[in-house]
């Protein structure tokens, strides 16, 4: 009881760590058919989303279920939808960045492009957003020759692209 | 990108160095033009050079504070009494009050202008902490505003602002004392946030209290803004006037405080043994000392005494005023040189900060005021507090309030320690941007935090060497600057507007800073002018443009287009080598040159069928019948002929030494064709690698741009062949695209690419550790 109660952290108005962005990028590799997925984040702000500081994550004690819980976490937060239809992403890894303080998270979609029949794409991220108070959520999408910039918060959660082909 | 060996005249290389002149709707349009609309015009107040002028004034606000501490109740009870001194050319019929608190008070503007949204993914917790944040009773209750003699005074409260009418009006060099009786309740940070309030330790029933914001405070009234009375919304931090404080907090008498300030009355409230060891710290410049102990701290979290105590500080000459108390508080304390003056650094902490607090947060405070100094002035105040408050960071004059919280097992993770020694830098380093340079928080974030974390960046690096800083290095903030522009506001944006706060505040002018630094000015340059800057600002209220004009002031270098790309626009680095040409002379000797034609017309891609018939047409018609053959058959063209030599001996003649040295050099030219993508303009930085291996780096001032910013080309005259080049070599630009920075092209794996890689080959240094372990229990 004491401990669930101390760990209660919140993310309100802070000098320091006042910010609160996630970083998306989908890189498509069109050597290998594969959307590539990389998700930068604080690791705080997932331990608050999650409600669990006991993860350890990004340390050498770190729970072995943290994996399964963070794949789950953005399973739950982060759709992409292809010509409407659902898309599934892989786990591929994480990696703690330079700083400590943000991590790296890799997902992948192979046989993205369907043999260039793929139109359009929807995305929908709530990446921390019930949890963080002004959070933003930006993606850049690298497919072929274009990019596409989103943000996304609590007031935009979906956005739709047309692939410019 | 191809390498085109051309051949051309020595006289036509030196026409091409020839810049595109573009004519954009007849205005000018340069990202080289001046900042002449932008910037205010110079004054008697603010000179063009960027110091203050000979009129320059500031007001000054004096306090004495009487508050009391209702533990049971977390109410802070008090009386002041403020003499405003008005040294402006103007006369004033009304004084603008803060009243911070009341962006607490229910149905604040603060809280009314906060956007939110409900939606069907909503925890618990988040409902909860709507509930606790609406349902708060916050905000200054006013008892009494009265003038010395207890005279009302007439006040109006707009919000976070209260204006008080004055009995008559105030004239140059005439001051104004009045006294306002007031409470508060005390926040929750844990439950609803806030810079300051207490966080409760449900265990043992104790809190620690960090109070800031905690007393009606001046505006300040300048030239700039008038008075700065921008109501308070939660962002944009505070805008104050210097002045003499004198503070007494009466408190539980169990409980140990820290404060902006010096303590003036030790021997009520300290034992004698604590006054002899914080004695002892005063000559102790190596190690802290501990002045109040683990175990007297712990004898004291168990006592919960009902009687109080009242500590007395003061403070010369500074804007604001903090201070932290709790019978949960150990407190060490160490001498810090400065330049031949001792400053005492100081930290109060709960055993719960333990092992890292007493191991770390001493010693660097002692680290942040030493390299502080440094690079701005000497630190003045007698000494800097750094107290344990969990999960914030926040900054006040001479004390700050850091995170930083091992596990309850006593073990932290790396993350835990290098976030307290970075938020611990961070925050006193705010000592210096804005307490002591003080410019307006409200109006611009960056003038403080992007500075701070400029110079925290600094101490970090010499506080361990490749410390993981988050903020500084360029290609930190890329990831920012390429994003979504409609999520991007310049850097010159008032802080209530601004979009993602730390990169834009904290993260993007740091990096500008260093950029200046490193590459544009130079360390020593650059470091004189940030210097002179905090030399001509220290104790008074900077603007923007009395930073930008003092660093060109002070440095000579035009920084008109670095401050107008980086401060006022949202465009990003990306300069792309679009081709390398490669030229060599032609030297007009026949014997050369017709080798040269040779070897280059064998060299020649040819027809399939003419290399088939070589071997398949055993001879032809003109090969066996010496009949069939006349001039034309055997003329060589590539064969030299005596006119040919006396031709080239007349043009030999008619060079001069100067021309037949060039001539002689047999030197390569290369012709480097870049685009601007990104919009900034910034330095050309080249590293050249030699078909030998050398390598030679060229660096060029971003002034190449100054006709075109938007395609360039240049020759360089090289002795050696080239074998590659690649731009910004030394990631030194924050350039979002590497994969057009080299010739020949090549694209530079992502983040995701070498991360795969390397998991395909081995296992990461984790999992490497958790196997040796696994195998060493076995």
């Amino acid at each position: 009881m004491f401990k669930s109660l101390i760990y209660v952290i919140l993310p309100l108005i802070l000098s320091y760590h006042d910010f609160h962005v996630t970083h998306t990028t989908l890189h498509y590799n069109s050597d290998l058919d594969n959307m590539e997925i990389t998700i930068k984040f604080a690791i705080q702000d997932l331990e608050i989303s999650l409600d669990n500081t006991e993860l350890r994550i990004g340390t050498l004690n770190e729970k072995k279920s943290s994996e399964e819980i963070i794949k789950n976490y953005f399973k739950n937060h982060l759709n992409i939808y292809g010509d409407n239809k659902i898309i599934n992403y892989e786990w591929v890894g994480k990696e703690i960045s330079d700083n400590l303080h943000d991590i790296y998270i890799y997902f992948e979609i192979s046989n993205f492009n369907q043999n260039d029949k793929l139109k359009s794409l929807i995305l929908e991220n709530t990446i921390f957003i019930e949890t963080t108070h002004n959070q933003s959520n930006i993606v850049l999408i690298e497919f072929e020759d274009n990019d596409y910039n989103l943000t996304f918060t609590k007031d935009l959660i979906r956005q739709k692209i047309q692939l410019i082909r | 990108m191809q390498s085109i060996q051309n051949k051309i005249n020595l006289f036509i290389l030196f026409l091409f160095l020839t810049p595109y002149i573009c004519a954009q709707d007849n205005l000018n349009n340069s990202k080289f033009k001046q900042l002449y609309e932008e910037l205010p015009t110079p004054n008697v107040y603010r000179t063009a050079s960027g110091a203050p002028g000979h009129e320059y004034y500031q007001q000054k606000a004096d306090y004495e504070i009487n508050v009391e501490l209702d533990e049971e109740k977390n109410i802070l009870k008090g009386n002041e009494t403020i003499t405003y001194f008005n040294n402006s050319p103007d006369i004033l019929n009304y004084l603008w009050v803060q009243l911070d608190q009341n962006v607490r008070a229910k149905n604040s503007h603060g809280q009314l202008t906060t956007t939110n949204s409900m939606n069907n993914k909503m925890s618990f917790r988040g409902i909860k902490r709507m509930h606790d944040r609406m349902n708060f009773d916050g905000g200054f209750k006013l008892e009494e505003v009265s003038d010395p003699y207890n005279n009302q005074l007439a006040y109006i409260i707009n919000e976070t602002m209260m204006r008080i009418d004055l009995p008559k009006p105030l004239r140059q060099g005439q001051s104004f004392s009045f006294k306002i009786k007031y409470s508060y309740n005390i926040n929750d940070r844990m439950k609803i946030g806030g810079r300051s309030g207490y966080e409760y330790f449900e265990d043992e029933g104790n809190s620690i209290y960090t109070i800031a914001q905690f007393f009606p405070r001046m505006a300040v009234y300048n030239e700039v803004e008038g008075w700065q009375n921008k109501q308070f919304l939660g962002r944009g931090e505070f805008t104050l006037p210097f002045g003499d404080y004198k503070v007494s907090i009466t408190v539980p008498s169990d409980h140990i405080v820290a404060a902006t300030g010096e303590l003036i009355n030790a021997t009520s409230v300290l034992s004698k043994n604590q006054i002899k060891r914080w004695e002892k710290a005063k000559k102790n410049f190596i190690d802290p000392v501990i002045i109040v102990t683990e175990e007297e701290a712990k004898v004291n979290e168990k006592q919960k005494s009902k009687s109080k105590k009242t500590w007395t500080f003061e403070a010369k000459n500074v804007r604001d005023f903090g201070w932290a108390s709790s019978r949960k508080f150990i407190w060490d304390a160490m001498a810090v040189d400065i330049s031949g003056k001792t400053v005492m650094a100081y930290s109060y902490y709960p055993k719960e900060g333990n092992p890292l607090w007493e191991q770390y947060s001493t010693r660097v405070v002692a680290h942040s005021l030493k390299v502080y100094s440094k690079y701005t002035i000497d630190y003045t105040y007698p000494q800097a507090t750094s107290v344990h408050a969990k999960s914030i960071g926040m900054e006040y004059p001479m004390i700050c309030f850091n995170f930083g919280r091992p596990e309850s097992d006593g073990t932290y993770s790396k993350r835990t320690k290098y976030g307290m020694i970075g938020v611990i830098i961070h925050e006193v380093g705010h000592n210096f941007f804005p307490m002591i340079i003080n410019s307006d928080e409200r109006q611009w974030t960056w003038m403080d935090e992007g500075l701070n974390t400029f110079l925290q960046y600094i101490t970090e690096q010499e506080f361990e060497r490749n410390y993981p800083s988050r903020r500084g290095p360029p290609n930190n903030i890329v990831e920012y600057m390429k994003g979504d522009k409609s999520g991007i506001s310049p850097i010159m944006t008032n802080s209530e507007s601004i979009l993602q706060f730390g990169n834009n505040a904290y993260g993007k002018p740091a990096t500008a800073l260093n950029i200046l630094r490193e590459t544009i000015m130079g360390r020593e340059l650059f470091d004189y002018s940030f210097k002179t800057y905090s030399e001509r600002w220290a104790f008074k209220h900077p603007t923007p443009a009395d930073f930008f004009r003092t660093m060109e002031d002070a440095s000579a270098v035009d920084l008109d287009w670095f401050w107008r790309g980086w401060f006022y626009t949202n465009d990003h680095v990306d300069i792309s080598l679009d081709k390398v040409n490669w030229f060599k002379i032609n030297t007009g000797n026949p014997e050369i040159e017709n080798t040269i034609s040779k070897n280059q017309e064998e060299n020649k891609n040819t027809y399939i069928g003419i290399s088939r018939n070589k071997s398949s047409i055993q001879k032809t018609v003109s090969e066996y019948d010496d009949q069939s053959v006349d001039f034309y058959t055997a003329y060589d063209p590539f064969k030299t002929n005596i006119l040919d030599t006396q031709d080239f001996s007349k043009y030999m003649k008619n060079l001069d030494a100067e021309e037949k040295e060039i001539l002689k050099s047999d030197k390569n030219y290369y012709e480097l064709h870049f685009s601007n993508i990104g919009g900034l303009v910034m330095p050309i930085i080249l590293e050249f690698t030699f078909v030998d291996r050398t390598t030679e780096v060229i660096r060029i001032p971003a002034e190449i741009w100054k006709r075109n910013s938007k395609e360039v080309k240049k020759v360089f005259i090289l002795d050696k062949e080239v074998s590659n080049v690649r731009l910004d070599p030394f990631l030194e630009t924050a350039d979002v695209d590497l994969n057009n920075n080299s010739w020949p092209a090549r694209n530079e794996p992502t983040r995701f690419q070498i991360f795969k890689e390397n998991e395909e080959k081995n296992e990461n240094p984790m999992q490497r550790v958790i196997r040796a372990e696994e195998m060493s229990n076995e």
